[in-house]
């Protein structure tokens, strides 16, 4: 199945890759293309607002109108995780302590993915409401490219494996050392840093099982193939090859999601033929060419020669080498392999995001 | 006396473990003895340095260390080292809940593999430099942010050692630290917020590495529109006839050479941001040819004085 044919047939189609690769673009180019079709959501939880630079549109907190079936939100986790502390909360001194507890920095600093849970949660309800035939989701980009999908689950494990009650009622396992452990603990921790984590997870604990049920949820509907797609996004150089194919393995592997595409992004196409001289004879004859002719200053021919014959072979030698770690590695994935070729010009508009569709779908 | 101690940092993709491979190889080639320090990643997103090195160098010299730090095993290590009762600490590390709870805690594992690795820089002797090939990437920080913030919630040994390692990690006369990055949008804004992070946290920065800089093709700026009148089809089909081949011919050459010329220029418009952090910018030039190519990179960063 193509990317095109996912784009016409899923619920949701999720990209992956890391920070600068172009997800964020190569996923609003598939939302303009399935939104020929289709009513569709192009859904970013990147802070840095590109989709709404690339797409030429304010985003807000809410869902805005592009052009036509395109919508386009950005999810602010962050707030949201910060909302639904308040709203949890029972009172304004137990928020206040939550919110100044150094777990709570850290949690909400990305630190342990946090907000990748709340993403997910909030996916599943804009999903539920069904609004849009199709989400493309261009996912955050995180230091690791699997965040989004393993986080959520990560912290729901924390809550089975009992973490919780093991933390909060120490002394279970402290008296099965008899006694002695409770001076140990006291010696390499402080009683404040035990009681803000207690505090912090009894807090969370109500607002974790709330949301449980959604991030288990919306597990369900990211390993349902019939639902969803899911792309990985790469740049044609061997260390992105690595990581691409590294990261098909463990989604495929180790998180059971299939992967459906890798999109190698910015591949330089159509390379100039080699000719059957030496590029010192074609910079030669380049440059008796150009003079005749006319065209330019005398004073560039040779520049400009030289410029043309060494541009072009370094061209050939990279577009060999691009081809040759596409090659290594649409010959250990079973997935499409889709490539998009280098665009002069970086996109910045819808014009800009038509011409890269084009490119991509024809 | 302690060993000096390097960190190469920088987001994944830039290149930063052929980088501190080049570095770590061009000192041990000197004969000062040199670790090249790794995290063992879960999964395994590096270059298989290993491998690099005998296409890229030749034979490794003796004086080059490998060492890999597993934070799941460093962590294992100081909760075994903190509770003294055997019996005890395997049941702690074999609890459920100790999993899944060091797979969210917050500066834990961090603290075990920086602890580590202080151990490996002041154990000295004949080991002269440790070079780290890693712990941050793009904006993240919280592995050298870890040691100050765990200080802060932990009393005892525990803390006494974390402001030790921070200690270390912060003084110019023990640590440097260098920034590897691309010429690319991305790498370069999250380089220069990086830099900015780890200066207000008092790390001493030595410089920027600019990785896999394009060459100019045109070495005379003034022909940029020439270049783009040629790669136009009625130029290209004048000089094509002169030259005994087809416009598509010429165009396709000129054209090639143009988005190449375009792709250098671009790259360097980021130049301004790095230099604006007052570091020197060493300019590593694009490799294509694998053989030789650490050695290239080597003799580049040690001419500069890293």
């Amino acid at each position: 199945m193509t990317l095109q044919s996912q784009l016409r047939d899923k619920r949701l189609v999720v990209f992956l890759g890391a920070g600068g690769v172009g997800k964020t673009t190569i996923a609003a180019a598939c939302a303009v293309q399935a939104a020929r079709e289709r009513e569709t959501l192009a859904l970013t939880i990147d802070p840095a607002r590109r989709l709404a630079d690339a797409l030429g549109v304010r985003l807000g907190a809410g869902e805005t109108r592009v052009e036509g079936r395109l919508s386009a939100a950005m999810l602010d986790s962050k707030q949201a995780l910060d909302d639904m502390v308040r709203k949890y909360a029972p009172d304004q001194e137990r928020l206040q302590r939550i919110m100044a507890s150094p777990f709570y920095a850290q949690l909400s600093d990305a630190f342990a993915g946090s907000e990748e849970f709340v993403a997910s949660g909030q996916l599943y309800e804009l999903l539920q409401q069904q609004r849009y035939e199709l989400v493309v989701v261009d996912t955050p980009p995180s230091k690791h490219a699997l965040d989004f999908l393993e986080v959520p689950e990560r912290l729901v494990k924390v809550f089975d494996s009992g973490a919780v009650s093991w933390l909060f009622k120490p002394t279970r396992l402290l008296r099965l050392a008899g006694g002695r452990a409770t001076a140990l603990l006291a010696r390499w921790t402080s009683q404040r840093y035990i009681e803000d984590v207690a505090d912090f997870f009894t807090q969370f604990d109500r607002m974790f099982l709330d949301m449980e049920q959604r991030v288990r949820a919306m597990r369900g509907i990211l390993t349902d193939p019939a639902q969803t797609a899911i792309a990985i996004v790469a740049l044609p150089e061997p260390a992105s090859m690595l990581a691409a194919r590294t990261f098909h393995r463990e989604l495929t592997e180790r998180l059971r999601m299939p992967v459906d595409a890798i999109v190698v992004n910015r591949v330089l196409t159509n390379p100039p033929p080699q000719r059957g001289v030496s590029d010192e004879e074609l910079a030669r004859l380049l440059a008796k060419a150009l003079e005749h002719s006319g065209t330019v200053p005398r004073a560039h021919v040779e520049p400009l020669s030289q410029g043309v014959v060494r541009g072009a072979s370094l061209y050939r030698a990279m577009a060999q080498h691009q081809q040759e770690a596409i090659r290594a590695l649409a010959s250990e994935v079973a997935c499409e392999v889709v490539q998009v070729p280098a665009l002069p010009e970086s996109v910045s508009s819808l014009a800009g995001l038509e011409k890269l569709r084009a490119a991509m779908f024809g | 006396m302690p060993a000096k101690l390097t960190l190469v940092l920088g987001k994944g993709g830039v290149g930063r473990t052929t980088l501190s491979l080049a570095l770590a190889l061009g000192h041990a080639e000197l004969g000062e003895r040199t670790a090249l320090c790794s995290l063992l990643a879960r999964q395994d997103l590096s270059h298989e340095p290993r491998a690099l090195v005998h296409t890229g160098w030749g034979e490794p010299p003796a004086e080059l260390e490998w060492v890999e730090i597993d934070p799941r095993g460093a962590v294992d290590h100081v909760v075994r080292r903190l509770v003294p009762l055997p019996a005890l600490a395997g049941l702690v590390t074999a609890h459920p809940a100790y999993d899944a709870l060091f797979g969210i805690a917050p500066g834990v594992k961090e603290l075990a593999v920086l602890h580590r690795l202080l151990a490996l820089v002041d154990e000295g002797g004949a080991r002269k430099r440790v070079v780290v090939d890693g712990l941050a990437t793009g904006h993240g920080t919280h592995f050298l942010e870890a040691p100050r913030k765990s200080a802060e919630m932990l009393v005892g040994n525990l803390a006494e050692r974390a402001r030790a390692i921070d200690a270390a990690l912060t003084d110019p006369a023990r640590t440097t630290v260098l920034l590897a990055t691309t010429l690319e949008e991305t790498p370069v804004r999250e380089t220069v917020e990086l830099a900015g992070r780890l200066r207000h946290m008092g790390f001493p920065l030595q410089a920027i590495l600019a990785n896999r800089a394009l060459p100019e093709v045109l070495p005379d700026a003034q022909a940029l529109p020439d270049l783009r009148r040629i790669a136009a089809r009625e130029q290209a089909r004048l000089v094509g006839s002169e030259l005994g081949l087809s416009w598509r011919g010429v165009q396709g050459l000129a054209q090639a050479a143009l988005h190449l010329e375009l792709q250098a220029r671009e790259e360097r418009e980021h130049l301004p941001a790095l230099h604006g952090l007052g570091l020197p910018v060493i300019e590593v030039p694009l490799e294509l040819e694998p053989r030789g190519m650490l050695r290239r990179i080597a003799a580049k960063l040690l001419e500069a004085g890293l």
